[in-house]
């Protein structure tokens, strides 16, 4: 039994506050007060000091709170905010240390591992959306490691939305630790206990043994592809736009990374003799003025595509809401869901003899909201997201560095997202690097390495 | 002076040619983009030919070693002409433009990265394209796209120095250095981009417009797998040359203030695209044909004309709700969205145009209704008198349009300072509005909810922006100073300016003198400070101010004279924080001690005088003063909130590099 202890047929939840980077631990207890332990993401962003040390600390600690063990680990989705410590302090885990054969003692356990289905290796849609990003993540790590995209490497763009994904110069030089090598570490270690979660799945199904009060309603990643794709609320040319991997793909190596005349030709749009090699103008290379060439546009290129990569790795986060069937209370934990994810939770029907019950009325129950993406500016919905949190008793918590994000010119939190959010919740919002005193509350307990609060 | 032309034998042993050399050029075009030549009711109408100005071979790209007749056939002549002191001047003079095409305003280079190759530069002179107007319409010929963004863009450049009574010129290059270069022409690249998209590059002062493939673009449901190129669009051309052309023009106006900033310039570049079909004779009098008996007000002829314009490539969005929706002042409070709050804009102008259309027509649909039935087709007089009409009536609103620019406050303009600027201008330049033109688009902006804040009266008196107060004439010792003040300080500024303010004088010259007179006009204006009480609001003399830019400027009146005034924009950057009042902000500003923190963004301030340089009088002091709360506070909230509705990149990087390519993302929607 470990330290950290819900009141009967409640909840406690702990925020740690390693850095910019999920983690969260949830005591639940029954109705005899036996403790339930799930821990949700685990990770930081890179390029924070000392992450090793960190991470094995907060590791640490949740061998303390829980004795040593969790019911259920889940896996939101495969960005390093949310799974590097699975590589940081994977020696504290029982499954997942160097040496599988090596002692086990003091070593986190964990029942079963949940992931979403855009995980699962047997379904085919997964599958592709898994092809095409590494397909693109290994177009973008050659790119950089190739001695004409030395010169790309610093730039900002490229490197910080793919911050998300590890060290990609690391990556690409070195062929060091990335997201999916951590994953697919994860995943092997854990095979023959792991789910594979969709939105609608039958909540008798997902309970937790000695739980029986506790539904989970899975909400997300959507099936829908479409919704993957649509990251930012702009309605008509959001899917188009991101059909262009393929393209962007082609053209890069078109551009003369090593020209291939296959993709070329492919794209060539006139008969071949009005090409020339050369510039009859003799205008486009001047001395003086190659400021006006536009090869360069290539790099913004590369970004669109590491962007698009970014937001759809978003929106396959693993979307969860847990009821407490006492008094019908909601935690909501969204990952790093973005608009097209959202937007699908009002069409999920549910297996199982509730079907019917909504997102929107999940959403009125919410007392407990882990804010989306850091609190950016396209991961939480207005109108169809926060505005219908009306529960008298909302929190939100955010886990976030924002000198970190600072560093990174991300505009988390988002002012006018924050600004509602201490509305909706009557001040109760949390933001985990304790720049400003929290609120306080009767229910919320602060530590040095983590925030505690009590659902009841 | 005295100029003549006159043809001497060409040095490539070329025959004498007595014939004078033609002004225009005739060139084909599609009327607005290749789906109209696919359909049998627009089959007849989807080409155009497009006259623009005869132009001279660039005289730097002249080869002195090579006549440029030694390959093609040229024709040299010799302009001559005698200045005032009675020297002769001799200047060679070859047809241009150069392979490209390349003239004087435009370069169009075709440099496909996606393939990494040029695409041969067509040779308008080529005698036999001279002799059929040009390559015929064609997706599949290169050479034809070269000459339709040419031939659209200088015809843009043409309506914009007719209604401005002046040279236009591109934005400068600003060098590492911070140097402003003049940039001669704007170069545009046909084939730049591999995805759905055209925009204006203020980084490379270019053009670039993008070709896909069909299949790649979801909207359209195509079998076929066809390549649609956004250079063939008419209105597509039109547009980005527009953002070009008022990035030249208005430089501030690329940093979004408010809403209305980036909504504008859109909303601007789809105005000048939408009415230059008007100017197209055969495709206007077959829409006023084919759309017949459509007088009553319910349906209008010119609605579908529009609507049926719009239907190009993704760009139908702003010209589609111009026309024929009825107006809802209440959209302006939710559109923020720059396309969508710019096609509220877009139909105020629409709606005023068909407005003054109708009038300009009442006495013809009269005509006509007497003593017909409402059968058949209606003449072809008729026809043609209506197409008058409207094109007569598109052209008057263009040039409202395009003159209410330097009327304009330099930074955070909204669309009521617009419509101030379009009354003021037009007063200026026709001050008896005989054709109501002025009302109409009162009417029209105020029922799309278009109000100037802090109005005292929404009436032509009112909306006009106040006249400077002369009254300041006193320094602080006493002494009286002259009430000509700026025209003694300016006109002496620009008397050497306007006397080649004509378009034969480089465009490059003058570009220098203006940049030159910046300084000399910022003296004066810090010697301002010393006036009793202040001539220049809005801005403080003794904090760091630019002058950003200087536009002399001839009207010719209704009575015909010719009236010249210059535009000067001034403009003044406060550093803003999140967490401070305006009273606190301005406090630090101007008495310390400053904020050391970054500012959080920059509350931008300025003015636009208007001086006539004739009579040496301030018009005009239009102002964005740094002594207004109110606008820091929606700057407060603007940059606060711009991130829920920007590109998703900002986001990830802040919005400083954006403001370079804000159109490549403000286009890819």
């Amino acid at each position: 039994m470990g330290s950290m202890t819900a009141r009967p047929g409640g909840c406690k939840i702990r925020m740690y506050r390693h850095g910019l980077g999920d983690c969260f631990l949830l005591a639940f207890a029954n109705q005899a007060g036996h403790q339930r332990y799930v821990m949700i993401d685990f990770g930081v962003l890179t390029g924070t000091p000392d992450v090793k040390t960190r991470m094995t600390e907060v590791a640490k600690d949740i061998y303390k709170a829980t004795g040593g063990h969790l019911h259920r680990l889940i896996v939101t989705h495969e960005h390093w905010d949310h799974i590097s410590g699975f590589y940081q302090a994977q020696n504290e885990f029982a499954d997942l240390q160097e040496d599988p054969e090596g002692s086990k003692a003091k070593k986190l356990t964990v029942d079963e591992l949940w992931l979403a289905w855009t995980e699962d290796p047997s379904d085919r849609v997964a599958g592709e959306l898994r092809g095409r990003r590494s397909m693109a993540m290994a177009e973008i790590a050659k790119v950089l490691g190739s001695p004409s995209g030395a010169a790309f490497r610093d730039l900002a763009g490229v490197h910080s939305p793919l911050a998300f994904f590890g060290d990609t110069t690391q990556l690409a030089l070195s062929g060091r630790v990335g997201t999916d090598d951590v994953m697919d570490h994860v995943k092997e270690r854990f095979e023959g206990r792991t789910k594979y979660l969709r939105p609608g799945d039958d909540p008798d199904e997902l309970r937790i043994s000695g739980l029986p009060d506790l539904s989970v309603f899975v909400l997300g990643p959507p099936r829908d592809r479409k919704f993957i794709r649509k990251s930012r609320p702009s309605s008509r040319h959001q899917e188009t736009y991101l059909h262009a991997p393929t393209r962007t793909y082609l053209k890069m190596s078109g551009a003369g990374f090593q020209a291939s005349s296959d993709h070329a030709a492919n794209i060539a749009p006139f008969n071949p003799r009005y090409q020339m090699e050369y510039d009859e103008t003799e205008l486009y290379g001047q001395p003086g003025l190659e400021w006006r060439q536009i090869g360069s546009s290539f790099s913004d290129e590369l970004e669109d595509l590491a962007l698009r990569l970014d937001a759809h790795t978003n929106n396959t986060s693993l979307v969860l809401a847990f009821e407490l069937e006492k008094d019908g209370r909601v935690l909501l934990f969204p990952g790093d869901a973005q608009v097209g994810n959202w937007l699908s939770w009002s069409s999920v029907k549910w297996k199982g003899d509730r079907p019917d019950i909504g997102s929107d009325d999940l959403l009125a129950r919410t007392v407990f909201y882990k804010v989306g993406h850091h609190a950016s500016h396209n991961a939480t919905l207005k109108e169809e997201g926060l505005e219908k949190m009306t529960h008298e008793d909302l929190a939100a918590f955010i886990p976030l560095d924002r000198q970190m994000a600072q560093k990174q010119r991300w505009t988390m939190p988002h002012p006018e997202l924050f600004e509602r959010l201490h509305e909706q919740t009557e001040g109760r919002v949390y933001i985990s690097d304790g720049l400003d005193t929290p609120s306080q509350d009767v229910n919320f307990t602060e530590h040095t390495l983590y925030y505690e609060y009590d659902v009841a | 002076m005295i100029t003549h032309s006159q043809s001497l034998k060409a040095r490539g042993g070329r025959s004498i040619y007595d014939t004078s050399r033609p002004t225009l050029r005739k060139l084909r075009i599609y009327s607005t983009d290749p789906s109209m030549a696919q359909a049998l009711a627009t089959v007849g109408i989807f080409e155009t030919i497009c006259e623009i100005p005869w132009e001279d071979y660039p005289d730097d790209l002249l080869d002195p070693t090579i006549s440029p007749t030694d390959s093609k056939m040229m024709i040299r002549q010799v302009e001559v002409s005698v200045d005032e002191h009675g020297h002769r001047n001799e200047r060679n003079k070859y047809d241009g433009p150069a392979p490209g095409p390349i003239g004087e305003y435009i370069e169009v280079i075709d440099y496909d990265p996606s393939v990494n190759s040029f695409y041969k530069p067509v040779d308008l002179n080529d005698p036999y394209l001279l002799a059929s107007d040009g390559h015929a319409p064609s997706e599949g010929n290169p050479q034809f796209h070269q000459q339709m963004v040419y031939a659209v863009a200088m015809r843009t450049v043409g309506i914009f120095e007719r209604a401005l009574g002046r040279r236009v010129f591109w934005a400068p290059h600003v060098t590492e250095n911070g140097e402003r270069q003049f940039v001669r022409r704007l170069r545009i690249y046909p084939h730049a981009l591999n995805e759905p998209n055209a925009y204006y590059s203020r980084k490379n002062v270019a053009l670039l417009f993008g070709y896909f493939r069909s299949r790649d673009v979801a909207e359209i449901d195509n079998d076929d797998d066809s390549v649609i190129f956004t250079c063939l669009s008419h209105d597509i051309i039109a547009h980005e040359t527009t953002h070009a052309l008022l990035d030249g023009i208005c430089p501030r106006l690329l940093n979004a203030t408010n809403v209305d900033v980036l909504a504008f310039h859109e909303a601007f570049s789809d105005v000048v695209a939408l009415l230059q079909h008007f100017s197209m004779k055969g495709v206007l009098t077959h829409q006023i044909a084919s759309s017949r008996g459509d007088f009553d007000d319910s349906s209008t002829d010119l609605g579908n004309l529009a609507r049926q314009f719009g239907q190009a490539l993704g760009r139908d969005r702003a010209l589609r709700s111009a026309a024929g929706q009825p107006a809802d002042p209440s959209r302006l409070k939710h559109a923020l969205e720059p396309h969508d709050r710019g096609s509220i804009l877009v139909a105020a102008v629409f709606d005023a145009f068909y407005a003054i259309y109708k009038r300009r027509a009442a006495d013809l649909h009269r005509i006509a209704r007497w003593g017909h039935a409402d059968s058949g087709e209606i003449s072809p007089d008729l026809v043609a008198r209506l197409s008058k009409e409207a094109a007569k009536s598109a052209e008057h609103v263009l040039h409202m349009c395009i003159r209410a620019l330097d009327f304009m406050p330099p930074v955070d303009v909204t669309f009521g300072d617009y419509l101030r600027a379009i009354i003021t201008a037009d007063m200026e330049a026709v001050p008896n509005d005989q054709h109501k033109y002025r009302t109409a688009f009162m009417e029209a902006f105020r029922n799309h909810g278009i109000y100037p804040a802090g109005l005292q009266s929404f009436s032509e008196d009112g909306l006009k922006w106040e006249s400077a107060d002369l009254t300041s004439g006193e320094l602080y010792d006493g002494e009286l100073l002259d009430r000509h003040a700026m025209r003694l300080l300016l006109g002496r500024e620009f008397a050497e300016v306007l006397a080649s303010w004509d378009l034969r004088k480089d465009r490059e010259h003058v570009f220098q003198v203006l940049e030159e007179r910046k300084d000399r006009v910022k003296g004066v204006i810090e010697r301002s400070v010393q006036y009793k009480s202040p001539l220049i609001a809005g801005i403080d003399l003794n904090r760091p101010f630019e002058v950003e830019s200087i536009r002399p400027c001839r009207r010719m009146t209704d009575e015909g004279d010719i009236s010249i005034d210059a535009t000067i924009n001034i403009t003044q950057s406060v550093p803003g924080y999140f967490d401070r009042t305006h009273s606190e902000a301005i406090a630090a500003w101007l008495f310390g001690p400053a904020d050391p923190r970054e500012p959080d963004f920059s509350f931008e301030c300025g003015c636009t005088l208007i001086v006539d340089l004739e009579t040496g009088l301030l018009k005009y002091c239009i102002s964005k003063s740094y002594d207004d709360p109110e606008r820091y506070v929606q700057h407060q909230r603007f940059f606060g909130s711009e991130f829920q509705k920007a590109d998703l990149r900002a986001v990830y990087r802040g919005s400083e590099d954006g403001s370079a390519e804000v159109f490549r993302h403000l286009h890819m929607t």
